[in-house]
C-alpha cells in the first residue's frame, strides 16, 4: 500500500479553506495549512487519489455531497471528554440547578459541537445527579455536530475505558453500564455504555452552525465549547448573537476555557471564564 | 703798529657797526626796517673778526723779523759740518768746530729754532739751553730768558689784545712784569685797555641807554678821551644824535602809525639810508593807507553783507600782500564757516537736521561750530525724543516713555517737559484704565474709580466703573458663584441675574455648560459602571486567557517533546524497518536455504519412509500371514472345539500354531511397531519437516509480509516523520501564537485591570458630584438593551444562505440540484431536522 | 488363555430372563472397544475381510454377500446392527461365519481375539444399561481377568423378520 504524501499548494489551500469556510464557517487560517494537508491526505489515501487537484474535482463531482461530509469529518477536530472543564459543571451545580429544583418548567439545553457525545451526556448525568428523577420533568438536551460520523458514535454512547477516566467513580457506576469483551489476545476489554435513561435525555442531530437554525428555543443553557476557536471573529460574533437570541433571560452560554468574547461585541454579561449570562 | 691801527680801526668800525646792528635789530623788532642793515652789520662784524686775526699774525711776523735780525746777528751761513774723521786731530776742532758748528749749528739750530720760533712768533721753545754750554747756553739761556721776557709780556699783551679783539674786555690789565719797551708796551696796552674799557663803557652806557632802555639822551663822554678816541666818542655821540632824530621821527611816525594815525608821508629830504628809511616810511605809509583803504573797503563790503568781496593782493607786496591775502583768507575763513553755518541753519530751518559739523575750526569758528553742533544735536535730540515718544506712544503703545528733559536747556527743556506733560496727561488716565484692566485681567476686580476727571476722561471713568460692576456680578457674585458651586461639584448651580449682550450670552453659556456637565456626568456615571463591569470581564477573560495560554504553552511543550520523541521513534522505526527489511531479506535467504535442506530432508525422509514402507509392506505381509495363521489357528480351534475331544490334540496344535502365529504376529507387530515407530519418527520427521517447511513457508510468507510491513512501516514512518514535522511546525506556530496570546492576554489583563481601576476611579469621582435627580437614560450596571434588537437585526440581515461556489474549479456546474449544494438538503437527514424541530 | 480354555464346564449362569448360560469356549472378537464372544459351536470359520458385494434394497446392517468357496453368504455388519457407527475396514477386520437357524452368515467384526474358555461361573447376567447392545442379544457377561466380554446370542442378534428377509434375499440370490 503506497502512502501518498502530497503537498498542498497555497492556491489549493486557499480553495479548500474557502470551500470549508463557506460550507461550515470554519476558518482555516494560513497557520492551519499543515493540519489541512495532513487531514486531507487521509482522504486522498482512502480514495487513492494522487493529488489535491484530483481530490477537489472529486469533491465537486460528488453529486450527493457525501465527500463533503467526509471532508468535514476529516477537517474537524473532535476533542472532547466527560466533564471537560469541570468548573462549568460546578457552576451549574452551584448556581443554576438549585433554582431549577423547585420548578416545573421545561429545561432545554443545547450542546453545540457535541462531538462524540461526552458533553451532552455529562450534562445529562449532572442533571440526573442534581435534580433527581427527571422523569417528572421535561428535560431535553439537544446535541448537534457537523460530522455525521462522530454523531453516530455519539448515538451509540459506548466509550472505551480511557475515555471515561474523567468520570467520578460514583457517577460511572451509577450511570454507565460496563461492557466486557475480549480482544484478539484474549484479554478482557472494558467499555462503558451510557444507561438508557440518561441516553434518552439527549437527542442528536446534525447541524451546521452556519446555516439557518430551525430551533426556536428558548434554551436555558447553550454549550458551545471549543467550537468557536475555528471561526473567525465575524462568524463568532454572528454565532454569539444567534445564541443570545435563542437563550431565555437568565440563560447561560458556556464557551471553552481558551475562548473569550472579549474581542466580539455581544450583549452577554460575563460571569466567570467561559460563562456568560443573558440578563 | 700799522697793523694794530688797522686792527683798532676795524674794531672801531666794529664798534660802530655793532650798535647799528643792535639798532637794526631793535628796529626790526619794531617791524620797520629791512634786513639789509642787519646783514651789513653782520658783515662788518665778521670783517672785524678777521681783522683781529690778521693783526695777530702780523704781530707774529714782526717777531719773526726780530728773529730774522737775530739770525743776521749770528752772521753766518751755516757751515757745512766738517766732517772729519774722528781720528783727525782737527777732529776736535772740527769737532769743536763741528761741535762749534754743531754747537753753532745746534746753537744755530736752536737759535734757528728760537729764531724760527721767534720768527714764528713763538716765545717758548723746545730748546733746552742745557743742551748747550757756555755762552751758547748762556746765550740761549738768556735768549730763552729774553724771549721769555719778551714773550711773556707779548703773550700777555697778546692775550689781552686777543681778548680785546674778541671783545672780552673786562678791564683786566696786563699784569705781567715788563721792563723797558715792554713796560711801555704794557703800560700802553693797559692804557689802551683803559681807553677801550672806557670807550666800551661809554658805548655800553650809550648802548644800554639806547638799546636797552631806549633812551636816546645818553651820550658818550668824549672828554674822557683823547684824540681819535675822543673823536670816536663824539662821533658816537653824533651817530647817536644823527640816529636819534630820525629815530625819533621814525619813532614818532611809527607811534602814530602804531596808534592808527597814519601820518602823512615824509617830505623832508634825507640822505643815505635815512632817505631810504624815509622812502620806506613813505612806502610804508602809502601801503598802509592803501591797505587801510582796502581793508575798509573789505570791511564795508563785509558789513554790507557782500561776503564775496575780497581784497586785491596784487597791489601789494610782502607782508601787505600777505595782509590782504590774510584778510582775504580771514574773510574766507569767516565767510566759509559763516556760509557753512548758514547752510546748516538753513537745513535746520527746513527740518533737515544733518549731522554735526565735523570740519575743524579754530577759535570762535570752533565755538560757532560747537554751538551749531549743539543746536543740531539739541534739535536732533529733541526730534529723536519726540520721535521716540511718538513711536512709543503711537506705534508701540508704550506710554511710559518720556523725553529726557535734562538733556536740554532753556526753552528746549521746557518744550521737552511740555511734551512730557502732554503725554502724562494722556497717559495717566490711560494708565489708570490700564491698571484697572490689568487688575481685571489678572483676576482682581478693583474698586471703582473715585478720582475726578474731566471731559472724555470722565466718560472713560464711568464706563470703567460700569464694567467693574458687571464683572463683579458676573465673575464673583452670580456667575462666579455658580461656577464655584460647579467646581465644588454642585452641578445644580446656575447663573441667575440678567445681563446684556455678550454677558448675557456668557450667562447662557455658563448655564449651558453646567447643565451639560450635569447631564454628561449623569451619563458618565452610567457609562463608568458599564466600563467597570466590561473591563472586569475583560480582565477576568484575559486572565483566563493568560492562564489558558500558559497552560496551552506548557501543553504544547509536552506535545513538542512528545513529538520529538515520536519523531525519533519514527525515525528509529524507519531505521528498524529498513533493518528489518534487510533482515527479512537475509531471513528469506536463510529460509530458502532451510526450505532447500528441508526439501532434501524430505527427500531423505521419504526415502526412509519408502524403505520403511517397503519394510512395512513386508511386515504387513508377515502380519497378514500371522493373521491368516491366527485365523487358521482359530478356525482350527473352532474345528477342534467342534470336534470335541478328538480335536484336542488338534486344538493344541492349533493353539501352538496360534501361539506361533501370535508370536510372529507379535514379532511382526513389534517389528511393525518399531517400523511404525521409525516410520512414525520418519513421519514425524516428515511431519516436522513438513511442519518446518510449512513453518518456513509460513516464515517466508511472514517474512514477505514482514517485508511488506517493513516497507509499509518505512513509508508510514516517512509519512509519520513528515506528519510529525508538520505537527512540529504547527506546534511551533501554536507555541508562538500561544506565547503571543499569553503576552497579549497579560497585557490585556493588566490593561483591563487598569481600565477597571480607572472606571472605578471615575465612578468615585462622579459620585462626588451633586446632580439633579433626572432619570438617566442608560441602565446602571447593565447593558444597553437598546442594542440587542439592533444586533439581532444586524445578524439576521447578515446571514445569507451559504452558497457553494465552485466556479473556481473550472467550468463544472455545481453538483447540486438547487442553488445550494447543502449536504443537509442533498442527503436529507429527516431525522435530524425533526429532532431539531423539537427544540 | 490356555487356562481359560481348560476351565471346566458348568459355570453358573444367571440370566435375566432366567436363562442359564453355560460356559465353554467362546470366540471373542472386538467391536470397537468392547469385546464380544460367540459360542464357538456357532462359529463355522473365520476369514479375513474380503470384498463384499452389496445387495441393493437390503437393510443397512446387511452389507452384502460374499463368495466363500463357492457359497454365497450374506454378511452382516455387526456394528450397524448394534447401532454403532460404521467404520472402515482394517486389516484385522474379519468375517466370522456363523450358523444361525440354518442360515449361514458372516459377521463383520473389527478384530478377532481368541478362543477363550469361559467358565460358567465367570458369566454373569447382562445389566440393563451401559451398552449399545440390547440385552436380548446378550447371553451374558463373561469375566476373564480384568476384562469383560459380552457374550452374544447370535441367534438373537438377528431378528426373526430380519432372518426371514435375509433368507429371502439369499434365495433370490441363489
Amino acid at each position: 500500500m503506497e502512502y501518498i504524501s502530497a503537498k498542498l499548494s497555497d492556491v489549493e489551500f486557499d480553495s479548500i479553506s474557502g470551500l470549508i469556510y463557506s460550507l461550515c464557517g470554519i476558518s482555516l487560517g494560513a497557520g492551519k495549512k499543515e493540519l489541512v494537508t495532513a487531514r486531507l491526505a487521509k482522504r486522498l489515501n482512502e480514495l487513492r487519489l494522487p493529488n489535491f487537484n484530483s481530490y477537489m474535482k472529486h469533491v465537486q463531482n460528488d453529486a450527493n455531497g457525501y465527500e463533503l461530509l467526509q471532508l468535514i469529518d476529516v477537517i474537524t477536530t473532535n476533542v472532547t471528554s466527560f466533564f471537560r472543564e469541570m468548573n462549568h459543571f460546578d457552576y451549574i451545580k452551584d448556581h443554576v440547578l438549585p433554582d431549577y429544583k423547585g420548578r416545573a418548567d421545561r429545561i432545554k439545553i443545547w450542546s453545540a459541537g457535541c462531538s462524540s457525545g461526552e458533553e451532552p451526556y455529562s450534562i445529562a448525568v449532572l442533571l440526573f445527579e442534581e435534580l433527581g428523577n427527571l422523569m417528572l420533568r421535561d428535560v431535553r438536551i439537544l446535541a448537534t455536530d457537523i460530522s455525521t460520523q462522530i454523531l453516530s458514535r455519539a448515538r451509540e454512547a459506548v466509550y472505551d475505558k480511557q475515555l471515561v477516566e474523567g468520570v467520578p467513580k460514583v457517577l460511572l457506576t451509577k450511570y454507565f453500564d460496563c461492557i466486557t469483551s475480549r480482544n484478539d489476545f484474549n484479554e478482557p476489554v472494558y467499555q462503558y455504555k451510557i444507561k438508557n435513561e440518561v441516553r434518552n435525555l439527549v437527542r442528536f442531530a446534525r447541524l451546521n452552525l452556519m446555516e439557518e437554525w430551525p430551533m426556536k428555543g428558548p434554551f436555558k443553557m447553550i454549550f458551545c465549547r471549543n467550537v468557536m476557536i475555528y471561526f473567525d471573529k465575524q462568524t463568532q460574533e454572528k454565532l454569539v448573537g444567534k445564541y443570545y437570541n435563542l437563550l431565555e433571560t437568565g440563560g447561560l452560554l458556556f464557551i471553552g476555557h481558551s475562548e473569550n468574547l472579549a474581542s466580539v461585541s455581544h450583549s452577554f454579561k460575563y460571569i466567570q471564564p467561559g460563562v456568560y449570562l443573558k440578563c | 703798529m700799522e697793523i694794530l691801527k688797522t686792527k683798532l680801526m676795524q674794531l672801531c668800525v666794529f664798534m660802530i657797526f655793532f650798535p647799528l646792528l643792535v639798532t637794526a635789530a631793535a628796529l626790526h623788532f619794531a617791524g620797520a626796517l629791512n634786513t639789509t642793515i642787519v646783514m651789513a652789520s653782520l658783515g662788518g662784524g665778521i670783517i672785524a673778526l678777521a681783522g683781529a686775526l690778521l693783526a695777530t699774525e702780523k704781530m707774529s711776523a714782526s717777531a719773526g723779523k726780530i728773529n730774522a735780525s737775530l739770525e743776521r746777528l749770528s752772521k753766518g751761513e751755516a757751515l757745512q759740518p766738517v766732517e772729519l774723521a774722528k781720528g783727525d786731530c782737527f777732529y776736535s776742532l772740527a769737532e769743536n768746530m763741528n761741535q762749534f758748528n754743531r754747537r753753532c749749528t745746534n746753537f744755530k739750530m736752536d737759535m734757528d729754532t728760537v729764531s724760527t720760533a721767534l720768527a714764528g712768533g713763538e716765545f717758548s721753545f723746545s730748546v733746552n739751553p742745557n743742551d748747550h754750554e757756555g755762552f751758547y747756553r748762556q746765550v740761549l739761556e738768556k735768549l730763552v730768558d729774553a724771549a721769555k721776557k719778551v714773550g711773556e709780556p707779548l703773550a700777555a699783551v697778546n692775550c689781552v689784545i686777543d681778548k680785546i679783539s674778541k671783545g672780552d674786555i673786562t678791564g683786566e690789565r696786563v699784569s705781567v712784569e715788563a721792563r723797558g719797551q715792554f713796560l711801555a708796551l704794557k703800560n700802553n696796552t693797559n692804557s689802551l685797555i683803559g681807553i677801550i674799557d672806557n670807550l666800551l663803557n661809554e658805548v655800553k652806557t650809550v648802548c644800554i641807554a639806547t638799546i636797552f632802555e631806549g633812551k636816546f639822551d645818553k651820550r658818550a663822554n668824549a672828554a674822557l678821551f683823547q684824540g681819535r678816541w675822543a673823536k670816536l666818542a663824539s662821533g658816537i655821540n653824533d651817530i647817536v644824535n644823527s640816529l636819534a632824530m630820525p629815530l625819533k621821527m621814525a619813532a614818532d611816525y611809527i607811534t602814530q602809525i602804531g596808534s592808527g594815525r597814519i601820518p602823512p608821508i615824509i617830505t623832508e629830504e634825507y640822505k643815505g639810508d635815512f632817505n631810504i628809511i624815509k622812502n620806506s616810511f613813505n612806502n610804508c605809509i602809502n601801503n598802509l593807507n592803501n591797505l587801510i583803504t582796502e581793508v575798509e573797503a573789505l570791511t564795508h563790503a563785509a558789513s554790507d553783507g557782500k561776503l564775496k568781496v575780497r581784497g586785491n593782493s596784487e597791489k601789494y607786496e610782502g607782508v601787505y600782500k600777505e595782509i590782504i591775502l590774510e584778510i582775504n583768507s580771514t574773510l574766507d575763513a569767516i565767510v566759509g564757516p559763516l556760509n557753512s553755518a548758514a547752510d546748516y541753519i538753513a537745513k535746520i530751518s527746513k527740518g533737515e537736521v544733518s549731522e554735526v559739523i565735523t570740519a575743524e575750526y579754530k577759535g570762535d569758528f570752533n565755538d560757532i561750530k560747537h554751538n551749531l553742533n549743539n543746536l543740531i544735536t539739541t534739535v536732533d535730540t529733541m526730534l529723536n525724543e519726540i520721535k521716540t515718544i511718538c513711536i512709543a506712544v503711537i506705534f508701540e503703545g508704550k506710554l511710559d516713555k518720556r523725553t529726557g528733559v535734562s538733556q536740554f536747556q532753556g526753552r528746549w527743556a521746557k518744550l521737552a517737559s511740555g511734551i512730557n506733560d502732554i503725554v502724562n496727561s494722556l497717559v495717566n488716565p490711560l494708565k489708570v484704565s490700564s491698571n484697572y484692566l490689568v487688575k481685571i485681567s489678572q483676576g482682581e476686580i478693583p474698586a471703582k474709580i473715585t478720582e475726578e476727571y474731566k471731559g472724555d476722561f470722565n466718560e472713560i471713568k464711568t464706563s470703567i466703573n460700569t464694567c467693574l460692576d458687571t464683572l463683579t456680578s458676573l465673575i464673583i457674585a452670580d456667575g462666579g458663584a455658580a461656577l464655584q458651586a460647579a467646581a465644588e461639584k454642585d452641578l445644580t448651580a446656575r447663573v441667575k441675574k440678567n445681563y446684556n449682550g455678550l454677558y448675557d450670552k456668557m450667562k447662557d453659556n455658563i448655564n449651558a455648560l453646567i447643565e451639560n456637565l450635569e447631564e454628561m456626568f449623569k451619563q458618565i456615571a452610567g457609562n463608568a459602571e458599564n466600563v467597570s463591569s466590561s473591563s472586569s470581564q475583560i480582565s477576568k477573560g484575559s486572565q483566563a486567557l493568560a492562564q489558558g495560554a500558559s497552560e496551552q504553552a506548557s501543553a504544547l511543550e509536552e506535545v513538542s517533546s512528545s513529538l520529538h520523541q515520536m519523531n525519533s521513534m519514527a525515525k528509529q522505526n524507519a531505521a528498524n524497518a529498513k533493518e528489518g527489511q534487510n533482515l527479512t531479506i537475509s531471513a528469506r535467504t536463510s529460509t530458502e536455504r532451510g526450505v532447500d535442506s528441508m526439501k532434501k530432508m524430505s527427500v531423505a525422509i521419504n526415502l526412509i519412509k519408502d524403505s520403511s514402507n517397503n519394510t512395512a509392506k513386508i511386515l504387513k505381509t508377515i502380519d497378514e500371514i500371522a493373521f491368516q495363521t491366527n485365523l487358521l489357528a482359530l478356525n482350527a480351534a473352532v474345528e477342534a472345539a467342534r470336534a470335541g475331544d478328538a480335536g484336542k490334540g488338534f486344538a493344541v496344535v492349533a493353539d501352538e500354531v496360534r501361539n506361533l502365529a501370535m508370536r510372529s504376529a507379535e514379532a511382526a507387530k513389534n517389528t511393525a511397531r518399531m517400523i511404525e515407530e521409525s516410520v512414525k519418527h520418519a513421519n514425524n520427521g516428515v511431519h516436522i519437516n513438513e511442519e518446518v517447511m510449512k513453518n518456513l513457508d509460513e516464515i517466508n510468507g511472514q517474512v514477505r509480509k514482514v517485508n511488506e510491513f517493513m516497507s509499509e512501516i518505512s513509508a508510514a514512518s516517512e509519512q509519520q516523520s513528515e506528519g510529525i514535522n508538520q505537527i512540529n511546525s504547527a506546534v511551533a506556530q501554536m507555541n508562538q501564537v500561544t506565547q503571543q496570546n499569553a503576552a497579549y492576554s497579560e497585557e490585556s489583563a493588566s490593561a483591563s485591570q487598569e481600565l477597571t481601576y480607572q472606571a472605578d476611579q471615575m465612578k468615585n469621582m462622579i459620585m462626588q458630584f451633586k446632580l439633579s435627580s433626572v432619570k438617566s437614560r442608560t441602565m446602571a450596571g447593565g447593558f444597553d438593551m437598546g442594542q440587542a434588537p439592533a444586533m439581532t437585526g444586524r445578524h439576521q440581515a447578515a446571514q445569507p444562505h451559504r452558497k457553494m461556489d465552485f466556479a473556481e474549479f473550472e467550468n463544472h456546474p455545481p453538483a447540486a440540484k438547487g442553488p445550494e449544494n447543502d449536504p443537509k438538503k442533498v442527503i436529507p437527514f429527516d431525522e435530524d431536522s425533526s429532532v431539531l424541530q423539537e427544540f | 488363555m490356555g487356562e481359560e480354555m481348560h476351565r471346566g464346564v458348568g459355570s453358573n449362569v444367571n440370566p435375566v430372563s432366567v436363562k442359564k448360560i453355560d460356559g465353554g469356549k467362546f470366540l471373542t472378537f472386538y467391536l470397537g472397544k468392547e469385546e464380544y464372544g460367540i459360542q464357538i459351536l456357532k462359529v463355522q470359520e473365520i476369514i479375513g475381510i474380503m470384498e463384499i458385494t452389496p445387495v441393493p434394497r437390503t437393510p443397512d446392517f446387511i452389507k452384502g454377500v460374499i463368495n466363500l468357496r463357492g457359497h454365497i453368504i450374506p454378511v452382516i455388519y455387526l456394528r450397524a446392527k448394534f447401532g454403532m457407527p460404521e467404520i472402515d475396514n482394517t486389516e484385522q477386520t474379519c468375517i466370522i461365519v456363523v450358523k444361525t437357524r440354518n442360515l449361514i452368515m458372516g459377521l463383520i467384526v473389527d478384530r478377532v481375539c481368541e478362543v477363550s474358555d469361559i467358565a460358567t461361573g465367570d458369566i454373569d447376567e447382562a445389566p440393563s444399561f451401559g451398552t449399545f447392545v440390547n440385552t436380548e442379544y446378550i447371553l451374558g457377561i463373561g469375566k476373564c481377568a480384568s476384562k469383560v466380554k459380552l457374550l452374544l446370542d447370535i441367534d438373537r442378534v438377528i431378528t426373526a423378520q430380519e432372518y426371514d428377509g435375509m433368507s429371502q434375499i439369499m434365495e433370490s440370490i441363489n
